[in-house]
């Protein structure tokens, strides 16, 4: 029998002001963090746990997870402004968001991002509550040789879909995957392409690399066009109600989708090494293959928001899962979370499911107003915000790159790093003029070093033929018919335009 | 056959794979396996768009190209220009004056906005490169100049 003392009691202990103070305070954080690109919910958390250090526990714990909330609200701002995710797990938002704040449809690309986001973070945290005590079996079933071909699966599938050329996509995720393997070796230590190069030797981080593939190309292209927005700007837009209307409404009118997503960014964030990233363009691009209307997708369409936005937020969620029951952190924010609540007491395992079961509801509880809290502020502010797609390019440009500067150089504070963004600038552009799709080679990044775990793991622990294991099979099944089918669109895309 | 970026960015993919597949050679299979299998694919995708392109150049058809946006290559280029001068000034004089010192340039004379303006936001950037360093304490360069000094 389920008992619910403890989820009203939960929600109870979250119930005074200073809790409540405390909850404002990391949205508000959290908003600043998501709004800044490259200092992300990690930096944060990173900076102010000093300051909640020996505190209260709820309280403490309370701030962290606001922050995480908000900071997954808040960075799609950039993201649709400046084509420019906030944080990593906003860089699906781009592919659709951007070009909808091109169209002069900022304000419904946000309002809907919010509404969704509002959804999803929701859902994560009722899913979270709900699967605790069942969520075991199934983390675990996900050995390294399913973790690999989903891996694998994924890279193929964004590449398939995201461009017109389903070989450049894929050739984009294998130039991720070969950066990823910059650096030291992790299984002995010797170094690959490091070029004699110190700096090399511990890989190339994120952030230099999404500022240079994403941000430095739209600088260009700000500096090309003169402004965001490629209407022309109208007064009335600059309070754009009807668009405001419009992206709640299409929240709501899209509710298969967001559900969809929402699932697989709870799902997505409870596998660990996925987390809220991949999920988000996994999400993008079930969202695109279920379409039955594929042809605005990257050009602008609700759709193309709405699936990462609920996904994104819903992996808050997933991550928890296996942070909270069994250690085991989904990502580095839950990583940098999962260090957090070891300082201030919490243990995570079998005791928060069990005797502290209250204090795990306040903490998903908190998630769960987090996010209806940011959603309302960055709603609010969505209004008078999308302003800046009509400001002039060249008021812009400067702080755009101070942000890109900024947030390279802190990454591992050497001005290296501001020289990987500029080749990955070069990059970018490059890829942005032709129209390679340069998602592919993001999401081969992030994911390149648990690939290659994984793969290690798999051929040590079950051999050569570890993806005949029947879950690793079916995905191994699907990512050929992803690539077969991909090549088949593109052969009959290229007769019909001949 | 047309040589464009397009085909420069193609043929270097092809010899950085090539170069990654060599250096692998001397290392052990558990070091090299990962590199060996994404380089391995990626130079045969990108060998099969280089042949892909070739036919397709000698047919005349260009359906791929034409969808490249023409862009403008002068504003490209001192576009390219001025992110060098940001780097440059930023690692030269570091972010505290560098950054606010390039932004007042940039608005003056690339921008061809007003003297007040562009002073008020290289203010403005001053003030948040100043936050940063005196609120959350970031370690900010100090650059080359005051290296020396």
């Amino acid at each position: 029998m389920v008992r619910l003392e403890p989820l009203w009691q939960g929600l109870f202990a979250l119930m005074n002001a200073v809790t409540f103070g405390y909850i404002a305070l990391g949205v508000l954080i959290g908003i600043i963090v998501g709004l800044i690109p490259g200092v992300s919910s990690v930096v944060a958390i990173a900076i102010i746990l000093p300051f909640i250090w020996g505190g209260d526990p709820v309280n403490s714990s309370v701030i962290l997870l606001s922050l995480v909330g908000a900071c997954h609200c808040s960075n799609t701002f950039p993201a649709v402004f400046f084509n420019v995710p906030g944080s990593p797990s906003a860089s699906a938002t781009i592919l659709d968001g951007y070009p909808m704040a091109r169209k002069g449809e900022a304000a419904r690309a946000l309002s809907a991002a919010f509404v969704v986001s509002a959804m999803g973070g929701i859902f994560g945290a009722v899913f979270l509550a709900g699967t605790i005590p069942v969520m075991r079996p199934l983390v675990l079933k996900f050995a390294s040789p399913e973790v690999f071909m989903l891996i694998m699966l994924g890279i193929v599938m964004i590449g398939t879909v995201s461009g017109a050329n389903p070989v450049k996509g894929i050739l984009a995720g294998t130039i991720g995957l070969f950066v990823s393997l910059i650096g030291m070796d992790p299984q002995l230590g010797i170094p690959r392409y490091a070029l004699g190069q110190a700096y090399l030797l511990y890989g190339l981080s994120l952030v230099p690399l999404i500022m240079g593939l994403f941000a430095l190309p739209q600088v260009i292209d700000l500096a090309v066009k003169g402004r965001i927005a490629d209407v022309a700007p109208e007064r009335k837009a600059k309070t754009d109600i009807p668009g405001l209307k419009q992206g709640i409404r299409d929240a709501f009118h899209h509710w298969p989708i967001v559900l969809r997503s929402s699932a697989i960014g709870v799902v997505g964030g409870a596998i660990p090494g996925l987390g809220g990233t991949a999920a988000a363009f996994y999400a993008y691009a079930y969202t695109l293959r279920a379409a039955r209307d594929k042809k605005h997708f990257g050009s602008g369409d609700v759709r193309g928001v709405i699936a990462p936005e609920s996904a994104n937020n819903a992996t808050q969620g997933g991550e928890l899962i296996p942070t909270l029951a069994f250690g085991i952190p989904g990502s580095p924010v839950a990583a940098i979370l999962l260090a957090a609540f070891l300082v201030l007491g919490i243990i995570p395992g079998p005791e928060l499911l069990t005797t502290r079961l209250t204090l795990t509801f306040s903490l998903i509880w908190s998630l769960v107003i987090a996010n209806l809290l940011a959603s309302a502020i960055c709603l609010a502010l969505a209004l008078r915000a999308t302003w800046i797609t009509w400001v002039r390019g060249n008021l812009l440009i400067p702080f755009i790159l101070l942000f890109i500067l900024v947030g390279s150089y802190l990454t591992h504070v050497t001005l290296a790093d501001l020289v990987v963004t500029l080749v990955f600038g070069v990059v970018g552009y490059v890829m942005m003029e032709y129209r390679w799709p340069r998602v592919p080679l993001l999401i081969g990044f992030v994911l390149g070093g648990r690939a290659e775990n994984s793969l290690y793991i798999s051929i040590n622990t079950h051999g050569p033929l570890f993806f005949v294991r029947p879950i690793a099979l079916v995905m191994l099944l699907l990512l050929i018919a992803t690539v077969v089918f991909g090549l088949r669109r593109r052969k009959e895309s290229e007769g019909n335009e001949t | 056959m047309r040589l464009d970026l397009e085909l420069v960015f193609v043929v270097a993919i092809i010899a950085i794979y090539g170069v990654a597949l060599f250096m692998a050679k001397g290392w052990p299979l558990q070091t090299a396996l990962f590199p060996v299998l994404v380089s391995g694919v990626g130079l045969s995708l990108a060998i099969t768009l280089l042949i892909t392109r070739v036919a397709r150049d000698k047919e005349g058809r260009d359906s791929e190209l034409r969808e490249v946006q023409r862009t403008n290559k002068k504003k490209v280029l001192s576009g390219f220009m001025w992110i060098l001068v940001f780097f440059g000034t930023t690692s030269f004089l570091g972010f505290q004056w560098g950054l606010p010192g390039v932004i007042l340039v940039y608005l003056k004379f690339d921008g061809k906005e007003k003297m007040a303006l562009s002073t008020f936001l290289a203010a403005i950037c001053w003030f948040i490169i100043y936050s940063l360093k005196a609120f959350l304490h970031l370690p900010l360069y100090s650059g080359h100049l005051a290296k020396w000094l």
